[in-house]
């Protein structure tokens, strides 16, 4: 299970989003459960989890939870904590 | 006439910072507070956060370096309930922390804190915002290019919001690494600084505003201190025209001396008594004290020099009783060492005890000891401020003065004063005839007749008398 935040439609949000389907396609065999927060719409949210900066990942389970912040351009640290 | 548009203003309510910002930060602007680490920027920001939520005015403090519970019990050390206000929703705290295990994979932006800042302005109505210490978030960003362009971004929006803006960045001014925020200042409507600094020992901090767009401000360093009712700026009345005017004559005291100056001291009047040691300085200033109580009225007596029991005990002897005085409450002292503190925690006290006490008559035994507060300047800073509160107020000043030798009497204070001072009486001791003589003159006495002949006076076990003749021996009978 994985939250991104983003913030509309702004560069590293799109790159972010893009860089996370690019992984999906990746690795078809695992299942990605991933809920999208714009932050812009959904400001609690992002007070709620202390998004100060976007994009970020949340990784919330079954794996140990953490965060990645950026747009996620470096596929090994997101394969890493995906641990794909 | 012409009338200028003035630039709105959000009052502060810090005391004594309206009165140097003319009015207050810039309504809708940017004002830029920055200072090394530990010099009460974050202060500054709580306190007119705390001050505004007060008067009902909601405002939102986004700090980047503080966590929300120390902040409030840092509060809490000021008498502040920042949990009251936030339960009101006049006050709303974002403690903006970076998670020190996220890892960082490409670029990013602030927008999370922008959106964050917009609910909460929104949701509270708030106009006013403090951004503390943003410097240490955007760092993260690793990227001096990038943390401007972030900086630049969140600027343009509180403007776009018309938010009253207090930011604080941290300076060093031994370290080159301020400049990458330089552009800050350029950006902001005011800029102010803080610095605390050591002279001889003693440390001191200081405020000053280095611009205000559109507005005239005090442009000077202003001394400043943390109380534990938040902050105090010390500024000095920027004009003379608030003083009060010497008022009517009030008897000094000392016998036969009221006789050589027009009727004795003036009120509102600042007077110096000066001499070398020995020369009845403390005893004139006594028996002042205890004239001005025997009307009822009431006298600081600011002592540098012993405590109040070691004085009462050597005023007994030339027959000047304080007891009465300090039992009923109109004489008070406030005795401290000179170098114990900062000159602006010694305003404080002093102020604070004339607000307590509302004296007549406030006096300072002796100036010459208040060089040791750190330097020349901090005793004319003190003295400066000091005499400018007590004029402002009208109160009577005694001052006195001990200078090393008798050529350095001719200096008058030794710190600079002598515009401020209305009246001088110089005291000697001049060996004569294998004894010494007691010898007095009037040197100034603003706005008064004053005898320009040298008298000789005697300390006695009845007090003090001064010879009204021109140098006629004083006839006492000597136990």
């Amino acid at each position: 299970m994985l939250r991104l935040f983003i913030a509309g439609n702004a560069f590293n949000s799109r790159i972010a989003i893009e860089n996370l389907s690019r992984l999906q396609k990746k690795h078809p065999n695992t299942e990605f459960l991933i809920e999208v927060v714009d932050v812009n719409s959904q400001p609690e949210m992002a007070l709620k989890y202390g998004i100060y900066i976007s994009p970020a990942l949340q990784v919330i389970e079954p794996l140990v939870s953490g965060i990645v912040y950026g747009n996620l351009n470096e596929e090994k640290v997101l394969e890493q904590i995906l641990r794909l | 006439m012409t009338t200028h548009a003035q630039i709105e203003k959000t009052p502060t309510h810090i005391r004594g910072l309206d009165e140097v910002l003319n009015g207050g930060f810039p309504t809708g602007g940017l004002t830029l507070l920055s200072g090394s680490p530990g010099t009460g920027k974050t202060l500054i920001g709580l306190e007119f956060l705390v001050r505004g939520a007060a008067m009902g005015n909601p405002g939102i403090l986004l700090t980047f370096e503080e966590r929300e519970d120390a902040l409030q019990r840092y509060a809490s050390t000021f008498g502040w309930d920042t949990a009251e206000f936030q339960n009101k929703g006049l006050l709303s705290v974002i403690g903006a922390r970076f998670d020190p295990n996220a890892l960082i994979s490409g670029d990013f932006d602030l927008s999370g804190i922008l959106a964050i800042l917009r609910l909460k302005t929104e949701t509270h109505h708030a106009r006013q915002v403090v951004i503390d210490a943003p410097d240490v978030f955007l760092r993260l960003l690793n990227n001096p290019g990038k943390e401007r362009a972030e900086l630049y971004k969140l600027i343009s929006w509180l403007r776009d919001q018309n938010l009253t803006t207090l930011m604080t960045v941290k300076s060093d001014a031994a370290k080159s690494s301020r400049s990458e925020y330089d552009f800050l200042d350029y950006m902001a409507d005011c800029v102010i600084q803080l610095d605390h600094r050591v002279v001889e020992q003693v440390t001191t901090r200081r405020m000053r505003v280095l611009k205000y767009r559109g507005s005239p401000h005090g442009r000077n360093e202003y001394p400043f201190a943390m109380t534990d009712q938040g902050l105090w700026i010390i500024p000095v009345t920027e004009t003379q025209l608030t003083h009060i005017p010497l008022g009517k004559t009030i008897p000094t005291g000392v016998q036969g001396l009221d006789e050589l100056m027009g009727g004795g001291y003036m009120t509102s009047s600042c007077n110096l008594i000066t001499g070398t040691s020995g020369t009845g300085k403390t005893t004139f200033a006594a028996s002042f004290s205890r004239t001005t109580t025997a009307r009822q009225e009431r006298v600081l007596y600011i002592n540098f020099e012993e405590s109040p029991a070691s004085m009462v005990g050597c005023m007994l002897s030339p027959n000047i009783d304080l007891r009465p005085a300090l039992e009923t409450g109109l004489l008070r002292f406030l005795s401290v060492m000179p170098e114990a503190q900062g000159i602006e925690e010694h305003l404080i006290q002093a102020f604070r005890t004339m607000e307590e006490l509302n004296p007549h008559v406030v006096i300072v035994d002796a100036i010459s000891a208040c060089r040791r507060m750190g330097s020349r300047n901090s005793a004319f800073d003190y003295l400066l401020r000091l005499i400018d509160h007590c004029k402002t107020l009208g109160v009577t000043i005694l001052l006195t003065n001990l200078t090393d030798s008798i050529k350095d009497t001719q200096e008058i204070t030794g710190i600079d004063l002598s515009s401020m001072i209305d009246t001088v009486i110089i005291l000697r001791n001049v060996e004569q005839d294998g004894r010494f003589q007691r010898e007095l003159s009037v040197l100034k006495a603003r706005g008064r007749w004053h005898s320009n002949y040298v008298h000789s006076f005697q300390i006695s076990s009845k007090g003090v008398f001064v010879a009204t003749n021109h140098k006629a021996e004083v006839t006492i009978e000597r136990e």
